[in-house]
This record gives C-alpha cells, structure tokens and sequence, in this order.
C-alpha cells in the first residue's frame, strides 16, 4: 500500500508572476534547460533543409544556366511549392511519408527551392561580360570560366538567398512538429498561455534567425576578399 | 490506400460525422469563406497602414533602414509565436488574430513601397517639379503609379503569407480552414486533408489572381510581354503537382511494429524484473496537462519494474489516441471512463451508468472489441464541468445547469472544439437539458480558463481537477439531471502487448493509481499548469512522494 502522501498545497488566491502566466525573468533562467534539445531539433531541421535545399536548387540552376528554356517550368514548380502552406503540406506529406523528419524535411526544402535557385541564377546572369571575356582571354575552357570566375562572382547573391532561406526556414520550422519532428514549435505550444514560455521559445527562433544571417554574411566576407576595398 | 480520393470527396460530398454534425461539402464552404474574409479583412487593413507610410517614407527619402529591416526581422518571427505571443497577451478572438496577422503582413508590403518610390528615375521627379507639381501630386501622380508593380508585389507576398498563416487562426478560437487541420477529431483524416488540400489551392488561387492584378494594375509603359505565356505554365505547372500528387497518394505506406517474448514475476512495491526488459511498450497520452501526467506517471512507473519503454505524449484528442493504439504507433493510453463510452463507443447518455464501476465494465467491454484491456480505473473520477466567474454567477444568480434555461440565450459557451460533437458536453446540454446557447465558439483546450478570466466567455468547460477553478475561484454549476458519466481513469494496453507482459503490469497499473484522489491530481495538474514544471518532473515526483520509487 502507499505509505507516503503527495503534498497538497493550497494556491487559493496565489499571487505569483510563473502562476498568472506572466514573463518571469527569473523562471526563464532557471528552466532554460528545457529549451536547449528543442533548440538543436530546430537548429538541425533548418541547416539540413537549408544544405538539401540549396544543393538541389544548386544543381538546377548551373543547368538551367546553359540550357535557358528549362528556367520557366523550374521557376513554376518551385514557385507553387513555395505557395502551398506549409501547415498544409505538412499534412498533404503525412499519408505518403508519415511522421517525423522527413516529412518535416521535404516540406521544408521544397520552401528554400524557389529563392535559392532564383538567387544562383540571378547572380551567374548578372556576372559582367568584361570578366568573362577577360577569362576567356586567359584561356579558360567554359568549365574553368564558371567555377573560377562565374561562381566566386555569383557569390554575393547566392548568399543573399540563403540568407533569406535560412530566416525563412527557421519561422517554418516551428510549425514542424505538425508533423512530428519537434522543434521550438512544439515548446511554444505546449504551453501556449504562458509568456515567460512563448516569449523565450519564440525569441531562441528570432536569435537563430540573426544567428544564421550574421553566420552567412560573415561566410559571404571570407570568400570574397576582393569585394573588400 | 485512398486517402486522396476520400479526402477529395468530402469536399464536394458532406457526410455526418458520428454524432450527426456535418462536415464537408457546404461546411468546408463556410469554412473557406470565414478564412478568406480574416485574410482579406488583415490584408487590407496593413495595405491601409503600410502603403501610405511606405509612400511617405519613400517619398521624403528617410527611414530607408527601417523600412528594409522590417522585412528581414519580420521575416525571422514565426507566424506561430506571432499568433501564441497575441494570444498571451491579448487573449483570444477575430480582433486578435485579425491584428497578428496585419503585422505579419505590414513588412513586405511597407519594404517594397518603399523601394518602389525610391527606385522612381530621380530625372523623372525632377522634371515633375519642374512643371509645378506639388509634393503631394508627385507623390500621386508619379511615384505611385511608377511604383505600383513592386508594390503588388509586396502585396502577393504578404496575402499568400496571410492565407497560409490564417490557418493557425482556429488555435486563437477563429474559425478558418484549419479547424479540420487541427481539430481532426471531428472531421475525421479525410477532413484534414481535404482542408489541407483546400487550404494550398487558396494559396495558389490568391498569388495567380493577385499576379493577374498586378498586370492589370501596372501603367502600360511598364508592361512586359510575354506574361499570357506564364499564366497558362502557371496552371500546367499547378495540375502538375496536383496529379502528381494524387498519384502518390494511391501508393500506401504500411507500419510495423515488433516486440520481444517474456513475462515476469509480481512484486510488492515497484519492483525491477529484468525478464520484463524483453517487452517493448510505447505509452501515449492526449493533449493536455493530465494526460501528460498520467502518460508520464505509467511511463516512468512500468520503466521503473523494468519494461522497456518509449512514449509518445501528447497525441491530440480521444480519436486520435484510440487509432494510435489501434494501429499499433502506441501500445498504451489512460483514458477516462466517461469519454470511453460518450466519444469512442457511441453510447447515449441516458445509457451510461452513474456508478464508476459500471462504468469501468462498460468500458472494458468496449475497449475489448477494440482489441485493447482496459485495467481496472483510478479512484479519482475528473469530469467535463460548466464553469463561470463568480461575478457572473452572482449576477445570474444560478448554481445549477437547468437553470441556465432561462438565460442561455445569452450566453456564450467556450469548450473544445471536439465539444460541440459530444453528448457531455455542447451537444448533451442542448439535447438533455435543451439549452440553446447565443453562441458557442471553439477554442483550443489550453485556454479554458483564460476564456473566464478575461471575460470573452461566460461559460467555459473545465475539468474538476483543474487547479485554476480554486485559485480563480470559478464557480462549477451541478449537474442536477446526471449528464456528465463518471470520468475514472483506466490505463488501456493493447492485447498482444497485455499478454506478453503478464499479469505483472496490471500488478504495477494498481500500485500507481492506488493514490491518484481528486486533490492529489489537482495538486499534480497545479504543479504543471501554475508551478510551471514539466509533466516529466511532476510524474517523477509523484513517484518519489508515493513512495513507489
């Protein structure tokens, strides 16, 4: 038989900041554990959709940089799966590939697909005439041309779309748990009165977010030393 | 499988759900024109305030920061802390989420009319002064309409953004396309996914039509050709990725599920029998603060006489948690008696007996055609109660739920929105007790208390060991015709998984419910839902308390 009792406490009339769902500074530093595993599901659902994204959206445009005519249906498949809600995705994914990450994840891609491929190819076109022409002169074969002047001069603008991608990624990704894959989304919801909860949740997404922007931009800065005066 | 199809026609075909509500067809309908006026009515009000300020912005050359940074920052705020954020703070209600989603849409739109204005060929304005105009005319007459694409384009950016977010709109107590997303209880897997379905051609719909616009719209000199070409690519592309789609909808997908041999022997406190380490059991649990509890409260217990456990938490509503257990994704869920035989089982209400313990045999016949053993229940019962302010229940001047005969044409009732289908609850008050309420409007089940306090509701339907009503000091109305069944709680296991663990888990079943009272289970749900812990600890703590561990 039970030998010991839970301890029942009266709250009748408890005035206090965690129990009137308030912002309470102090229980959010002292219980931001529960916030560091789904952080890292958020972290991971957005660089992996964000990397999947990017090299197909990759591949795509340095194809359809040759052979021009493949750019308009590219463009309009990629452009109604970036339409789709993602909620509704998530839903439309579940009978084919059931819960979990997956689902999350092409769900997820499929949002990053239309800029990133937009913004590669963009950023080849816009490459000036006189640097490929300077290149051809110095003997380049056309492979040689895009991976060594194209590409590093395109660099710019893709990074500018990842960079959109990956802060677009981060809000979508909240929504992931839909589909099973946890994620900040699922902490905001699981209490979704409380402040101190919404606001720490919601602010990591805001954090990773910038976190990411900056990251890129810094990325950006590295591989292009000449862009620096 | 047919998902697809089944979901297809229930947009076209309405069918009743199982308590005679329908849903689909028509329903859907109304459902798509609520989402569509909420998107509409957010839209236009941030066009409203976003163009002007843009213009102005624009037009002064000032603000260039803010206006391009809005867009980036507002980008990084999920729709979801957006909306959860209003509903904290402001409560919920079309004003609310109609606002959150104007200020999701204020920052493309304000960013490219921003640009728009400053991208006007200086040369241009310059000569527009040149011939007197004031900075007003200017403003109207050329740097508007100059601007006008790239601000369409903020404007299809933000009304797909809207559409698509206005989904999240039935978790703040609007109605929109997401109630069958998110309320799949009562319109069944086809009902999600048809609103799913609905849901993305509005999208799509939206952007085709706005782009159409935004031709019309743009001055004629500034027209590009070729954009016959691109509609009709449009729609090839979208039929497309619709057959695509359903044709991957008619491959299924098969689960499995395994587990080990093994019984074991009985124990008198919670006891480790490794033999048991062989069973693989995954627990469930619904939605809200006590069934986490309890889901986490078996879980640890069975853990701790050695089985081998996983839990997925957290499922959604009562139908959910029974296909889950019936399709083998969980072996294991507490459920309550009273919801067993209302929601899952379909018995009248004037069939249900009052006694818990008849109850209980009910139930556990039902559960065994189900192919699942209900274990013998809780001693505590928690059942749906109608509860309001103690203010309001002065000024009625009532304290049972018949006698809010009188005076039900004026009010407003809150519950969940499974509620509306249940016959204890929405459907039993209106068929036992013949109300008819002025409005009853659906709400997620984490805001049944917050409906009371802020006065957006006059009845709520909480749950007797709600920790809130002590604290806020609701008054509960007497059930005094007997609708609302006893709600023990049984923990319902599926039969191979009962079998191949033996007599023991029952054994444990009974140590672990032996001190669940009504003031122990509302101290437990206080200690999540006040405290701020997480059901994990509470669990552990109860275990610990008890004594058991």
């Amino acid at each position: 038989m039970i030998l010991a009792q839970v301890q029942i406490h009266n709250r009748a009339g408890d005035e206090s900041c965690v129990a009137d769902n308030g912002l309470c500074p102090d229980w959010i530093w002292d219980n931001f554990d529960r916030y560091v595993d789904p952080f890292w599901d958020h972290v991971y659902l957005t660089i992996v959709a964000v990397a999947i994204g990017f090299a197909i959206s990759f591949a795509l445009a340095l194809v359809a940089y040759r052979r021009r005519w493949l750019i308009g249906p590219i463009v309009n498949v990629t452009a109604i799966l970036y339409t789709v809600p993602s909620v509704a995705a998530f839903f439309l994914l579940l009978p084919v590939t059931g819960r979990g990450n997956t689902t999350a994840l092409i769900a997820l891609v499929s949002y990053t697909l239309l800029i990133l491929f937009r913004n590669t190819l963009a950023g080849l076109d816009n490459v000036p005439e006189e640097a490929k022409d300077a290149g051809r002169g110095m003997g380049l074969t056309s492979r040689q041309l895009l991976w060594r002047v194209e590409l590093p001069l395109a660099v710019p603008e893709i990074v500018a779309g990842l960079r959109v991608a990956a802060t677009t990624t981060v809000g979508l990704a909240t929504l992931a748990f839909f589909a099973g894959a946890g994620g900040l989304g699922e902490q905001i919801f699981a209490d979704i009165n409380f402040k101190s909860n919404v606001v720490t949740a919601g602010g990591l997404c805001v954090l990773l977010a910038v976190a990411l922007d900056i990251g890129l931009l810094l990325v950006q800065r590295a591989v292009t030393p000449w862009s620096r005066a | 499988m047919s998902d697809f199809g089944d979901a297809i026609e229930l947009i076209f075909q309405s069918r009743e759900s199982n308590e005679g509500v329908r849903v689909g067809g028509s329903q859907f309908l109304d459902l798509a024109v609520d989402h569509m006026w909420l998107s509409l009515v957010a839209t236009a009000i941030a066009c409203a305030t976003a163009i002007p300020l843009g213009l102005w912005l624009g037009h002064i050359g000032r603000g260039g920061f803010l206006a391009i940074n809005a867009s980036n920052v507002g980008r990084a705020v999920p729709s979801l802390a957006l909306i959860a954020f209003f509903v904290a703070y402001l409560g919920v209600g079309f004003a609310n989420v109609t606002l959150a989603l104007v200020l999701l849409a204020v920052p493309p739109i304000l960013t490219n009319t921003y640009v728009g204005v400053r991208q006007v060929d200086r040369d241009t304005v310059e000569a527009a002064r040149g011939m007197g105009m004031t900075g007003p005319q200017i403003v109207r007459r050329i740097e508007f309409p100059l601007s006008v694409p790239l601000i369409f384009g903020g404007i299809r950016t933000s009304a797909v953004n809207v559409v698509a977010t206005a989904t999240l709109a039935p978790l703040a107590g609007v109605l929109s396309l997401g109630d069958p997303i998110i309320n799949v209880s009562t319109y069944g897997d086809d009902g999600r996914l048809g609103a799913a379905i609905l849901v993305a051609f509005l999208a799509v719909a939206t952007e085709l039509s706005l782009a159409a616009a935004q031709r019309a719209a743009t001055p004629k000199g500034l027209r590009r050709r070729r954009t016959r070409m691109k509609q009709v690519r449009y729609a090839t592309a979208l039929i497309a990725v619709l057959l695509a789609a359903l044709a991957l909808g008619a491959c299924g997908d098969d689960d499995d599920d395994d587990g080990g041999g093994g019984g074991g022997d009985t124990a008198g406190q919670i006891e480790r029998n490794d033999a048991n380490a062989d069973t693989k059991i995954t627990v469930g649990s619904k939605n809200f603060t006590e069934q986490k509890i309890l889901g986490e409260i078996y879980a640890q217990g069975l853990e701790a006489a050695g089985f081998d456990i996983s839990k997925e938490l957290n499922l959604g509503d009562e139908k959910v948690a029974l296909k889950a257990a019936k399709e083998g994704e969980i072996d294991a869920y507490p459920e309550y008696t009273g919801t067993e035989l209302v929601s899952l089982f379909g018995v009248p209400s004037d069939k249900i007996p009052t006694d818990p313990q008849a109850a209980y045999e009910d139930a556990k016949a039902g559960f065994a055609k189900e192919g699942l053993v209900a274990y013998p229940p809780t001693p505590y019962t928690n059942s749906n109660e109608v509860g309001m302010t103690q203010e309001t229940a002065d000024k009625l001047g009532i304290t049972k739920i018949s006698e809010l005969a009188d005076v039900d044409q004026d009010l407003t009732l809150y519950g969940t929105p499974e509620c509306r289908q249940r016959m204890d609850c929405l459907l039993g008050l209106e068929k036992v007790y013949g109300l008819d309420f002025k409005k009853f409007v659906p709400v997620a089940i984490d805001l049944r208390h917050e409906v009371l306090t802020s006065g957006k509701a006059d009845l709520s339907i909480v749950f007797t060991t709600d920790p809130q009503i002590q604290r806020e000091g609701f008054v509960l109305l007497d059930d005094d015709k007997q609708m609302f069944p006893p709600y023990n709680v049984t923990f319902n296991v599926r039969q191979e998984v009962a079998d191949e663990a033996g007599p023991e888990i029952e054994k444990v079943v009974e140590q672990l419910q032996a001190g669940m009272t009504d003031d122990v289970m509302s101290e437990l749900n206080a200690r999540v839902d006040l405290d701020k812990k997480t059901p994990e600890e509470v669990a552990k703590e109860y275990l610990e308390e008890s004594g058991l561990i």
